[in-house]
């Protein structure tokens, strides 16, 4: 019995609650008077809490020794105490886990196994805890003793242990003799704890039946652990190129790099903290709107432009280096190219100056932009003159020009790469939060052509699902942008935003800019304003071959506009671009905007 | 208060003297008495414990027998006072009549009562009127009689034990609540077995009659009764005897539902001290040098079957107070 907590700290509590001393205290406050009742009460309950629990209620009596001769039944009291807990602590949690388990078959739970395990051990350990703080003391070892046969004996010697009248010294003896008699096999037998033991039982054979049954929620906890999978895969991969940003990439200025780097570590932040598909698809629409902001309104037909005024250049001569140049999209090197070439054309013969000069036109005319064509026939011009002043000047003008076209263009792949990347993550977590099994479509695919220059067949991605894998491939000659959604079978077409008409193919339903020609597959009425009255586009439902049943489908509006009724894939596309730049052009106020992603994510799903 | 302070005297009585002395009466008594047992006991720690017993039952039950066998092992002097209508309080208190003396000269001298005794055995005492059971009121709580206008001393130790008949036979008038609280313990003598019965009339109509010897006298008595208010009653036995009494009140958070239901008054702080004061007399007895619950448990319905009492519904439902003492026990157990 010497190792005991003290609990000198909740009796000082205790002392500093009581009422009396506390009302000493605040004499002259005139707030005594008010808070006694509080104290009291305080005092009151911490009173009846430390009474409850033995280890706080501290030593009633102290006696050496009877503690001494109650020493082997204490030993037995406590022991029996905490298998008592043990068996109720394990039942408790064996039946909390059944009903998990019976959850689990009504509604899908991911990682119930996990939590039932959770439930068990830690209601264990909390009935040991408290079976610890309950545990029997000398007192209530006399209490047992007195209970079974001793009659009051051992708790009047406790109590009157301090008086020393013939009497009570008579009385203690007594007790001591009695106590050292004590049968304690035969009056305090172990005894197994059979209430508890039947429910931990009856427990065990519920779960083990649990288990044994088919859970109808199977399929869809497999889901959610392949949601789950592939929100960590797409987190782990936007982190990937985060890092590549951090690490390698030089050729985005600062400020668009840091903003770029600060939405893809937000993204994966909430990609971490995503709980379903929703939250990820809302993730990534934010993240998206942000790359979007980063790479700004820049017309991707500038950088077609530079794809084939390099190609143009390229093919001559003296202007190999600076198509390069171009073509690598290095500004320093445009500028000091450009300048160079101004310098050798001073030197250089009239001969020479016209070739250039020509090449110049040459890319002029192969170019779209006005200002860029201006330029370039000026430069023609200045050449062509021969003012070594007005050369030197206009080719400076055109190296800047180039040099910020081409500084924007970097910007636009890079951060073209990332938003592919999340184009990429969007159509794998539809994938991985679809339904799977019997033929049903698995997951979109998308298509989306990546930004090309000269070289020929910039990649186009397609989607892939767990069941049947969309792909696509995507050629672009020029700067192109498309996406496509894609069906499960793989098949489908889809456009992108391509003004030379270039078109990356993926599977599945365009999500792109414009309408495929011919749509095949469910329709959904979609009221678009801007298309009443305009001829809009053919679409055919898909029906058996032979002869079947006529079916007749009345429509709840008689007079339907040509134009009106729209294949829901097709225009959820545009919708959500045009939500996209309202979002960016802050015509939606800031407290709907995450209604409006949320409604764009939800139809996602 | 039930119990009035008792002189040390010289010499305590050693425990073992103190059972022994017990087991001796309790064998004299058993010669004459047929079975019984409880009652025997129950009276004797009475006797010990300074107070008072009333004894209830039928006629012939050996009531009168038992009071005068007790008288006869302790060589008490004792009183038999048969109570009638008839009878006035003088009567048992005694009255100052004239007396003359050698002289001739004429003057008041008290003549003492039959309660004048150590003693007494009320021998029917419900069939006297109000007036007359009150004039034992004093004597029994206070151990003193007063009488023209002076108050005397009743002999040590004084014991009342009283016989009454169920109240309802005829020609009986109710002990008042007052007077009820006096006594220590109600005993209920019940009718014998088969066998007892059998053996009480062997032993009484036989040529020999058992003979009783003395085995202990007033100054023992005495000084067991200061032995047994020595003995320790831990808080918890205490605090049981407490909500015992405390349960017999309606109103008692400690009152089980037939009490709420049926009771009128509760128990008296006397009940309480009835419980203790006995308990210890008979822990001694078991040969405990400390009271336990079921000394309580055991003296609660001698003890406090006449100092509570059942109202109009109660009495209706045909219940006793023993039938509610057994809820009250059994509630304070579970809880």
């Amino acid at each position: 019995m010497k190792s005991r907590f003290d609990f000198t700290f909740f009796k000082n509590c205790l002392k500093k609650f009581n009422p009396s001393t506390t009302k000493r205290a605040s004499i002259g406050t005139g707030k005594g008077d008010s808070n006694a009742s509080v104290y009291t009460c305080v005092n009151l309950w911490l009173q009846k809490v430390c009474d409850g629990i033995p280890s706080l209620r501290g030593r009633r009596y102290r006696d050496g020794e009877i503690e001494e001769a109650l020493r082997p039944v204490l030993k037995r009291l406590r022991g029996q105490h905490f298998l008592n807990w043990l068996f109720r602590g394990t039942a408790v949690g064996s039946v909390t886990a059944v009903l998990f388990l019976l959850v689990s078959h009504l509604r899908p739970w991911l990682g119930v196994e996990r939590w039932c395990a959770g439930a068990v051990l830690g209601t264990v350990l909390a009935t040991l805890l408290a079976a610890f703080l309950s545990r029997p003391d000398a007192w209530e070892a006399a209490c047992q003793v007195d209970g079974r046969a001793l009659k009051e004996r051992v708790t009047t010697a406790l109590e009157l242990s301090g008086e020393r009248t013939e009497m009570v010294l008579k009385q203690r003896h007594d007790a001591l003799a009695h106590l050292k008699s004590f049968a304690l096999d035969l009056r305090l037998p172990w005894q197994f704890p059979v209430k508890e033991g039947k429910v931990l039982l009856a427990a065990v054979l519920a779960a083990v039946v649990l288990s044994i049954l088919p859970n109808p929620m199977q399929a869809e906890v497999e889901r959610q652990v392949a949601l789950r999978k592939e929100i960590a895969r797409q987190e782990k991969k936007v982190e990937r190129i985060k890092r590549e940003l951090e690490q390698h990439n030089r050729r985005l200025p600062s400020r668009e790099r840091q903003e770029t780097i600060h939405a893809l570590e937000e993204l994966r932040r909430n990609l971490h903290a995503a709980r379903d598909k929703r939250d990820a698809l809302k993730a990534l629409a934010q993240a998206e709107e942000e790359l979007a902001e980063v790479a700004g309104a820049v017309s991707t037909r500038d950088d077609a432009d530079l794809k084939r005024l390099a190609a143009s250049l390229g093919e001559h001569e003296g202007t190999r280096t600076l198509a390069g140049k171009l073509a690598a999209g290095d500004m320093a090197g445009i500028r000091e190219e450009t300048r160079k070439l101004a310098g050798s054309q001073a030197r250089a013969g009239q001969e020479e100056r016209r070739a250039l000069a020509a090449a110049l036109l040459d890319a002029a005319g192969s170019v779209s932009t006005p200002t860029l064509k201006v330029d370039l026939e000026q430069a023609a011009s200045a050449l062509n003159g021969g003012s070594p002043g007005l050369m030197e000047s206009r080719l400076a003008s055109l190296g800047s020009l180039l040099a910020g076209m081409a500084g924007q263009a970097g910007i636009n792949q890079d951060v073209g790469v990332a938003k592919l990347a999340l184009q990429q993550a969007r159509m794998g977590i539809l994938a991985a939060g679809a339904s799977t099994g019997n033929g049903r479509v698995a997951a979109g695919g998308s298509g989306e052509g990546s930004q090309g220059g000269n070289a020929p067949g910039a990649s186009g991605s397609g989607g892939s699902g767990p069941g049947t894998n969309g792909k696509g491939t995507g050629s672009s000659n020029g700067a192109g942008q498309g996406q496509g959604g894609g069906s499960g079978a793989g098949m489908g077409s889809g456009n992108g935003d391509n003004p030379t008409g270039n078109q990356s193919s993926s599977s599945g339903p365009s999500l792109g800019n414009d309408p495929a020609p011919m749509n095949f597959g469910n329709y959904e009425r979609i009221f678009d304003p801007r298309r009443i009255g305009a001829a809009g586009e053919t679409s055919y439902i898909r029906g058996q071959a032979g002869e079947g049943p006529q079916q007749a489908v009345d429509t709840p509006n008689p007079i339907i506009v040509p134009g009106t009724m729209r294949p829901y894939q097709e225009v959820v596309g545009e919708y959500r671009r045009s939500a996209r730049e309202s979002l960016d052009r802050s015509l939606i106020p800031p407290g709907m905007k995450d209604l409006v992603r949320d409604y764009f994510a939800s139809l996602e799903e | 208060m039930l119990f009035v302070a008792i002189d040390v005297m010289e010499g305590f009585m050693d425990v073992d003297a103190f059972r022994q002395t017990i087991k001796d009466i309790e064998e004299e008594i058993g010669r004459v008495m047929v079975g019984q047992r409880d009652i025997i006991r129950h009276t004797l720690i009475c006797l010990v414990a300074g107070g008072n017993v009333l004894l209830e039952g039928v006629p012939g039950l050996g009531k009168t027998m038992l009071v005068r066998t007790i008288s006869q092992t302790l060589s008490l002097k004792f009183n038999r006072i048969q109570f009638t209508p008839a009878l006035m309080p003088a009567d048992i208190v005694g009255t100052n009549i004239i007396t003359e003396d050698a002289e001739g000269k004429k003057h008041f001298r008290f003549q003492p009562g039959p309660v004048f005794a150590n003693l007494v055995l009320a021998d029917e005492i419900n069939r006297a009127t109000p007036k007359t059971q009150s004039a034992m009121l004093e004597a029994m709580q206070e151990k003193t009689v007063t009488a023209g206008g002076e108050t005397r001393e009743l002999p040590r130790p004084f014991f009342v034990l009283a016989t009454q008949n169920p109240l309802e036979m005829e020609g009986t008038y109710p002990l008042p609540e007052a007077q009820l609280d006096r006594f220590l313990f109600k005993l209920l003598v019940e009718f014998p077995g088969e066998d007892e019965l059998a053996r009480i009339l062997a032993l009484t109509t036989g040529a020999l009659q058992p003979a009783v010897r003395q085995v202990a006298d007033a100054e023992a008595i005495l000084k067991m009764g200061v032995l047994a208010r020595e003995v320790p009653v831990a808080e918890r036995v205490t605090s049981l005897a407490v909500r015992v009494v405390l349960a017999t009140h309606p109103e008692s958070e400690y009152a089980p539902e037939r009490v709420r239901k049926f009771v009128r008054y509760g128990a008296s702080p006397r009940g309480g001290q009835a419980l203790i004061a006995a308990g210890k007399v008979r822990a001694l007895m078991e040969g405990r040098y400390n009271v336990a619950f079921e000394d309580i448990e055991e003296l609660a319905y001698p003890a406090l079957r006449h100092r509570f009492f059942l109202n109009f519904e109660g009495e209706a439902e045909g219940l006793t107070t023993d039938d509610l003492l057994t809820d009250i026990l059994g509630f304070l157990k579970r809880n």
